[in-house]
C-alpha cells in the first residue's frame, strides 16, 4: 500500500469506528461494539508501526481548506519523527486502554457511547499530532477538548460531573484564546501557518519582543491544555470521568499536547529566552505546587491527577531549560507508567466496588496480585527507582536543569522527593496494612478480568524497559531518541553527560529511608483518621485555589451579568429609549393645547410668531447675531 | 428575470394564503418556499459554473419608477453578497416553515405573512437601486409586526410588538433622510442604481459623508441590532412564535449588516475609515456586554437573543476591520450564523413543544430520554461556540484574524477582547445545555420523547450545512468571492 493511503487510514480508522458506534452502536451487541472500538485503534497502530519501520516521512496534501486573498490554508498531514513518536504513543497506549475498557465499562448502559467518544478522541488527538500546520493542530486541539468534555461528563446525571466537564472545557478555552492569538501573531510575520514554512523561516527579522509575545500566547494555550499553573484546576476535577478516560486523556495523551506543540515550535521558542525562562519557572512551580497537594489527597485518582500535573511540570521545566528531547522522553515514559498507574487504580476501584478513598482500603496486595505487582512497577517507575524508565527520563531532566541553574535543580530535586512521598503513601495505604473498608466490599474483592490485567502487564513491561532506548547515554553515545528527533530538535553538544544517574540514585536512597520512617509512623497512621490541621489542611484543600478563582472570576462575572441585565440594560439603555418614546407623547400632550379651538389664542400665537420673524430679520439686516 | 421570480413566488403565495381564509395551510407555504429554494440553488449553480445569464438581472418599470434587481450585482467584482444572502434566505425558509408548531390558529394568515417577509428579504438582497432597497427594507416589517403582536405569547405581546415596530421604523426613517439626500445629490431622480449613488456619495465632502454615514449606521445598528440600540430585540425574540424568531434572527437581522456593507463600506469608504476605530470598539464592547448578560438568562429564547446580539456584533467588528479577511469572513459568518441560529431555536422549540416551558431552571435530564435531540442540539451548540469542523469555527477564526490584522491602533488588543467571545460563548451555551439537557429528569421533563424520524429529516440539511461548510468552507468562498 502506498504510504499516503496508510497515513490517511491511520487517521480515519478511529473516525469510522466513532461513526459506526455512535450511529448504530445502540443496536449492536456489546461484543461487536468492543471489537469495532478496539479494532479501529489496532488498525491505526499497525499502520503507524508500518510507517515507523519503513521510516516514512513527508507531507501529504489532502485538499484546500480555505483561501482568502493571500491567506491559504490547506488540510495536509505531516509525518516526521516527532509526529510518529506521538502517533505510536497515542495508538499503542490508546489500544491497550480500549481493550481495558471492554472489561471496565462492561456493565455500563452507555457502553457504545463510551467507545464512540473514545474513538472520536483518538481521531482528534491524531489530527493534533499529524496536522501539518498550526491551524490543523488547533483543530485537533479543540477536538480533544470536546471529547474531554463529553467523557468527563459521561455520567451526565450527576451535575457535579457536568460542572467538572464544563470547567475543563472553559478553562481550556482560555488557553485556546492564547493559542489563537499566537497563531495570528505568527501568521503576521511568517505569512503562513504550515510547519515546513515556519521552520524554514528566518526569525532573525522578527523583533524579540514580538517573538516573546507570540511564544507567550502559544504557551498560554499549552498551560490550558497541559494543566499548568494557573490553568491547572480543571485536571483534578476531570477525574469525574471513567478511569480509562483519566488514563488515556488526562494522563497519557491529551494533556501532553502542550509539550508536543512547544517541541514542534522549538525553532522560535529557543529564540525567545524570556519565554523559555518563564516556561521553566512555571513548570517548576507547577511541579512543586501540585506535588505538595498530592501529599494530602485521599482519593486515589486525585493523587494520580496531581501527580500528573506535577510530572507535566517537569516536562515543561525540561523544555524551558532547552532540553526538548528530554521533555519528549519524559512524556513517553510518563505515558507508560501513568497510564499503568491509572489503569491499576481503576482495577483497584473495580475490586473495591467503586470506592476511591485510600484511607478505606488497605491490605489489597494479596487479594488482587496482578494489579498489585503491576502497580508496584508503576510506582517504582514514577519515583525513579534505578533503571526503570522513569529513572532514566527524570534523571535526564535533572541533569539538564543542573546545567542550567543550580537553584532550579535543588527545587526540582525536592519535587522528585515529594513524588516519592506521595506515591509511596498511596501505595502503602492501598496495598498494605489491614483492610479498612466495609464487610460487603471485602466480600466482593476480586481480581479484574484478563481484558483489564493484560494491558496492565504490557504497560508494566514498557514502564520497566521503556527507558532503555536512551541507554547509549550511559556509555557516552548519542541517545537513540536524540538521534531519532534530530531533524526536529537540533541537538546541542552536551558535555555533562557523564553525570548521568547520580542524582536520582541519591534521591531514591534518601527517599526510601525517609519513607520508611514517615510512612511507618506518623504520616500513614494520621491518614486513617482524616483530620488534618495547619499546613496539612491547606494542602488537603488544594491551597484553596478553587475558592480563590470562584471569588476572583466566577462571582464577579455572575454579578456583572446580573447588574448589566437588570440595571444597564433594563434601566439605563432601555430607560433612555423609553424616555425618547415618552418625549413624543409629551410633545403630543403639550402641543395639543395649541389647537384648543379658541380664535383668541390662535391670534395671540400668530402675533408672537410675526414678532419673532420680524425680529430675526431685523437682526440680520443690522448684522446682529445672537446665536 | 430570476430575481423577480424569486420575489414574486413568495409574494403571490403569501397574498394567496393571506386572503384565502381557511384553505391556506402549512404544506402550501412550504411548497411555495421549496420551489423558491430550488430555483435559487439552480441559479447559484449556473452562477458558479460561469454560465452568464442575462436572467440574473432585471429592470422593472412600475409607476414610472425603474426598479433594478440583480442576483449577480450586475457583474460587480469582489464578491456576490446578494447571492450569498438570497441563498441563505431561500434555503432556510422551507426549513423554518417546517419547524413551525402544528397547532397554529389561522394557519393561512400566519404562513402568508411569513411568505411576505420572505419576498421582502429577497427584494432587499437583490435590489440594485436605493428606492427598491428602501421599499423592500420596510416590506418585511409590517408582517413581522402582526406576527409578533397576534401570534406571540405573553400578556404584553401587543406592547412589545409595538415597540419593535416603532423602534425599527424610526431607524428606517432616518435612513430614508440619508437616501433622499443622496438621490437629490445624484441628480438622477428615481433612476438611481447603486453605482451612481456610490459615485455621488464618494464625491461628497467628508463632513457630509460623515453625517450620512451616521444616519445609515444608526438605521442598520437598530436593525441588527447592535448595543446600545438593541433593547427592542430580546423581548421581541422571546415573545414571537419561535418560527418568527428564526426569521428575525437568522434573516432580518442580516439586513442590518448587509446595509452596512452596501451603504457605508462600499459607498463612503472615506467617512467609514474615520469612524472605524470607534465602531470597532463599540462592536467589541457589544460582543462582551451581550455575552455576559446571556450567562444568566433563564429563558432559552432570551439566551439565544443575547447570544445573537453578541455574534452579530462580532460580524460587525469584522466588517469594520476593513480588510479582506474581515469582510469575507463576516459574509461567510452571516450565512453560518443563519443556519446555526435556526438549528438552536429548532432545538429550543422542540423542547418547548414537549415540556411547555422555555425556562432552563424548570428543565433537566432531557438527554436521557431524547438522545437524538440532545445530539442535534449539541452539534448546533458546538457550531455556535466555534468548534473546528463546524462552520462556526471558520467564520469566527477569520473574523478574529481580520480584527487582529486591521490597521486600527491596538488592533491586537481589540482582537483579544473580541476573542473573549470564544470563552464567554462556551460559558453561557454549556451552562444552559447542562441544566436543560443533563442531570436528573424532573416532573416537567420525565415524559419527554425523542424526536421522530420526520423531525430528524428537518435536522439533516441543517447539520449537513454546518459540517460541509466547516470542512469545505472553500465551497462557499469560491462561489461568492
Amino acid at each position: 500500500m502506498k504510504l499516503e493511503i496508510i497515513t490517511v487510514l491511520i487517521l480515519l480508522s478511529p473516525f469510522v469506528g466513532f461513526l459506526i458506534n455512535g450511529l448504530f452502536g445502540k443496536n449492536l451487541p456489546k461484543s461487536l461494539v468492543g471489537i469495532i472500538g478496539c479494532g479501529a485503534l489496532l488498525a491505526s497502530f499497525i499502520g503507524t508501526a508500518a510507517l515507523f519501520f519503513k521510516d516514512a516521512t513527508g507531507v501529504i496534501h489532502l485538499f484546500n481548506f480555505l483561501e482568502i486573498g493571500t491567506f491559504k490554508a490547506e488540510i495536509a498531514l505531516q509525518i516526521d519523527h516527532l509526529s510518529l513518536m506521538m502517533m505510536l504513543i497515542i495508538t499503542g497506549i490508546g489500544f491497550l486502554i480500549h481493550v481495558y475498557s471492554i472489561g471496565y465499562m462492561h456493565d455500563d448502559a452507555g457502553y457504545h457511547k463510551f467507545f464512540a467518544y473514545l474513538n472520536l478522541f483518538v481521531f482528534s488527538m491524531l489530527t493534533l499530532v499529524m496536522g501539518a500546520s498550526y491551524l490543523l493542530m488547533f483543530f485537533g486541539w479543540e477536538g480533544v477538548g470536546l471529547c474531554s468534555y463529553l467523557l468527563i461528563g459521561f455520567w451526565f446525571k450527576n451535575q457535579d460531573y457536568n460542572d467538572a466537564a464544563k470547567k475543563a472545557f472553559i478553562m481550556n478555552r482560555v488557553g485556546d484564546l492564547g493559542f489563537l492569538m499566537g497563531m495570528f501573531g505568527l501568521y503576521q510575520f511568517v505569512g503562513s501557518l504550515e510547519f515546513t514554512k515556519v521552520m524554514a523561516f528566518d526569525f532573525s527579522s522578527v523583533p524579540t519582543h514580538s517573538l516573546v509575545l507570540i511564544t507567550m500566547c502559544l504557551f498560554i494555550g499549552a498551560m490550558g491544555k497541559s494543566a499548568q499553573l494557573p490553568l491547572y484546576t480543571w485536571l483534578p476535577d476531570a477525574m469525574a470521568g471513567p478511569t480509562p478516560v483519566s488514563a488515556l486523556i488526562h494522563a497519557a495523551t491529551m494533556v501532553t499536547a502542550g509539550i508536543y506543540m512547544i517541541v514542534r515550535s522549538n525553532v522560535f521558542f529557543s529564540l525567545a529566552p524570556f519565554t523559555m525562562e518563564f516556561i521553566a519557572i512555571i513548570g517548576l512551580a507547577t511541579a512543586l505546587f501540585a506535588g505538595s497537594i498530592a501529599l494530602y489527597q485521599k482519593d486515589i485518582k486525585k493523587v494520580l491527577a496531581y501527580s500528573t500535573v506535577s510530572q507535566l511540570g517537569y516536562m515543561f521545566l525540561a523544555l524551558g531549560v532547552g532540553a526538548f528531547t528530554s521533555g519528549m522522553f519524559h512524556l513517553m515514559t510518563h505515558a507508560f507508567f501513568k497510564a499503568l498507574l491509572f489503569l491499576g487504580a481503576g482495577s483497584v476501584i473495580h475490586a473495591m466496588s467503586g470506592e476511591q478513598d485510600i484511607t478505606k482500603m488497605g491490605g489489597l496486595a494479596k487479594k488482587i496480585p496482578i494489579t498489585f505487582w503491576t502497580f508496584t512497577i508503576g510506582v517504582l517507575a514514577i519515583v525513579g527507582f534505578p533503571f526503570t524508565s522513569g529513572f532514566v527520563s527524570k534523571d535526564e531532566i535533572l541533569v539538564a536543569v543542573y546545567n542550567h541553574n543550580k537553584i532550579y535543580f535543588v527545587l526540582a530535586f525536592i519535587g522528585a522527593l515529594m513524588t516519592i512521598f506521595y506515591m509511596l503513601r498511596m501505595y502503602f495505604l492501598t496495598f498494605f496494612g489491614t483492610f479498612r473498608g466495609t464487610h460487603e466490599q471485602e466480600h466482593h474483592l476480586h481480581e479484574s478480568p484478563l481484558t483489564m490485567t493484560l494491558p496492565l502487564m504490557i504497560l508494566a513491561a514498557l514502564s520497566l524497559l521503556g527507558g532503555f532506548i536512551q541507554l547509549p547515554a550511559l556509555v557516552h553515545g548519542t541517545p537513540h531518541l536524540n538521534e531519532f528527533l534530530s531533524a526536529i530538535v537540533p541537538s546541542k553538544p552536551e558535555a555533562e553527560e557523564g553525570m548521568f544517574g547520580i542524582y536520582l540514585l541519591v534521591a531514591t536512597i534518601i527517599g526510601l529511608a525517609a519513607i520508611y520512617f514517615v510512612t511507618k509512623k506518623k504520616f500513614v497512621v494520621n491518614s486513617y483518621n482524616a483530620e488534618y490541621s495547619g499546613i496539612g489542611k491547606v494542602l488537603e484543600n488544594k491551597y484553596y485555589v478553587d475558592e480563590a478563582y470562584e471569588f476572583l472570576f466566577v462571582k464577579p462575572t455572575m454579578a456583572a451579568s446580573k447588574l448589566w441585565a437588570d440595571v444597564a440594560d433594563n434601566k439605563i439603555i432601555d430607560g433612555m429609549v423609553f424616555m425618547a418614546g415618552k418625549s413624543v407623547t409629551w410633545m403630543g400632550t403639550t402641543f395639543k393645547y395649541m389647537q384648543n379651538g379658541l380664535v383668541g389664542s390662535y391670534i395671540f400665537m400668530m402675533v408672537c410668531a410675526i414678532v419673532i420673524i420680524v425680529g430675526l430679520n431685523l437682526m440680520r439686516v443690522f448684522h446682529v447675531y445672537p446665536f | 428575470m430570476i430575481p423577480l421570480v424569486l420575489i414574486l413566488i413568495p409574494l403571490i403565495g403569501g397574498l394567496f394564503l393571506l386572503l384565502s381564509g381557511k384553505i391556506g395551510n402549512k404544506a402550501m407555504a412550504v411548497g411555495f418556499s421549496t420551489i423558491n429554494a430550488l430555483i435559487t440553488i439552480a441559479a447559484a449553480y449556473f452562477y458558479y459554473t460561469d454560465i452568464q445569464l442575462g436572467a440574473f438581472n432585471q429592470t422593472v418599470n412600475l409607476f414610472g419608477i425603474k426598479f433594478l434587481l440583480s442576483l449577480n450585482e450586475f457583474g460587480n467584482q469582489g464578491g456576490n453578497l446578494s447571492l450569498a444572502m438570497v441563498l441563505l434566505t431561500n434555503i432556510l425558509y422551507p426549513i423554518i416553515l417546517l419547524t413551525a408548531n402544528k397547532n397554529i390558529k389561522s394557519e393561512g394568515a400566519f404562513y402568508g405573512l411569513l411568505l411576505l417577509i420572505q419576498s421582502g428579504l429577497v427584494g432587499v438582497f437583490t435590489a440594485w437601486d436605493v428606492i427598491s432597497f428602501y421599499i423592500f427594507f420596510e416590506m418585511g416589517l409590517v408582517p413581522a409586526y402582526f406576527l409578533v403582536g397576534i401570534w406571540g405569547s405573553g400578556d404584553d405581546k401587543a406592547k412589545i410588538a409595538f415597540k419593535f415596530f416603532v423602534y425599527t421604523l424610526f431607524g428606517s426613517l432616518i435612513m430614508l433622510v440619508a437616501i433622499i439626500y443622496l438621490v437629490n445629490a445624484s441628480g438622477m431622480g428615481f433612476h438611481t442604481d447603486y453605482g451612481s449613488i456610490f459615485n455621488t456619495a464618494r464625491n461628497l465632502d467628508l463632513k457630509t459623508q460623515m453625517e450620512l454615514t451616521g444616519f445609515f449606521l444608526l438605521a442598520f445598528m437598530i436593525k441588527m441590532p447592535m448595543v446600545p440600540f438593541h433593547t427592542w430585540q430580546p423581548k421581541t425574540y422571546r415573545t414571537a412564535p419561535t418560527t418568527v424568531t428564526m426569521v428575525l434572527s437568522a434573516l432580518m437581522a442580516k439586513m442590518g449588516l448587509y446595509g452596512i456593507i452596501r451603504f457605508v463600506m462600499t459607498a463612503m469608504p472615506a467617512a467609514y475609515h474615520h469612524l472605524q476605530p470607534y465602531m470597532m470598539v463599540l462592536a467589541i464592547a457589544g460582543i462582551i456586554y451581550a455575552a455576559v448578560i446571556a450567562i444568566r438568562q433563564d429563558d432559552l429564547k432570551s439566551l439565544m437573543a443575547y447570544s445573537s446580539i453578541s455574534h452579530m456584533a462580532l460580524m460587525a467588528a469584522g466588517i469594520f476591520a476593513f480588510n479582506l479577511s474581515g469582510f469575507e469572513a463576516s459574509v461567510l459568518q452571516m450565512f453560518n450564523h443563519g443556519i446555526i441560529v435556526v438549528g438552536l431555536l429548532f432545538a429550543v422549540e422542540l423542547i418547548h413543544q414537549q415540556t411547555g416551558t422555555y425556562k432552563i431552571s424548570e428543565l433537566g435530564g432531557i438527554a436521557k430520554n431524547a438522545p437524538r435531540l440532545a445530539t442535534c442540539f449539541l452539534i448546533m451548540l458546538l457550531a455556535s461556540v466555534g468548534l473546528p469542523l463546524t462552520n462556526g469555527f471558520v467564520g469566527e477564526f477569520l473574523l478574529l484574524k481580520g480584527i487582529f490584522q486591521s490597521e486600527v491602533r491596538y488592533s491586537h488588543v481589540l482582537a483579544l477582547f473580541a476573542g473573549l467571545t470564544i470563552i464567554l460563548g462556551a460559558v453561557y451555551m454549556l451552562r444552559s445545555y447542562q441544566y436543560a439537557m443533563y442531570g436528573e429528569t424532573n416532573e416537567v421533563t420525565v415524559q419527554t420523547k425523542d424526536i421522530s424520524i420526520t423531525q430528524l429529516l428537518i435536522w439533516i440539511p441543517l447539520i449537513a450545512i454546518v459540517l460541509a461548510l466547516g470542512i469545505f468552507p472553500n465551497l462557499f468562498l469560491n462561489l461568492i468571492f
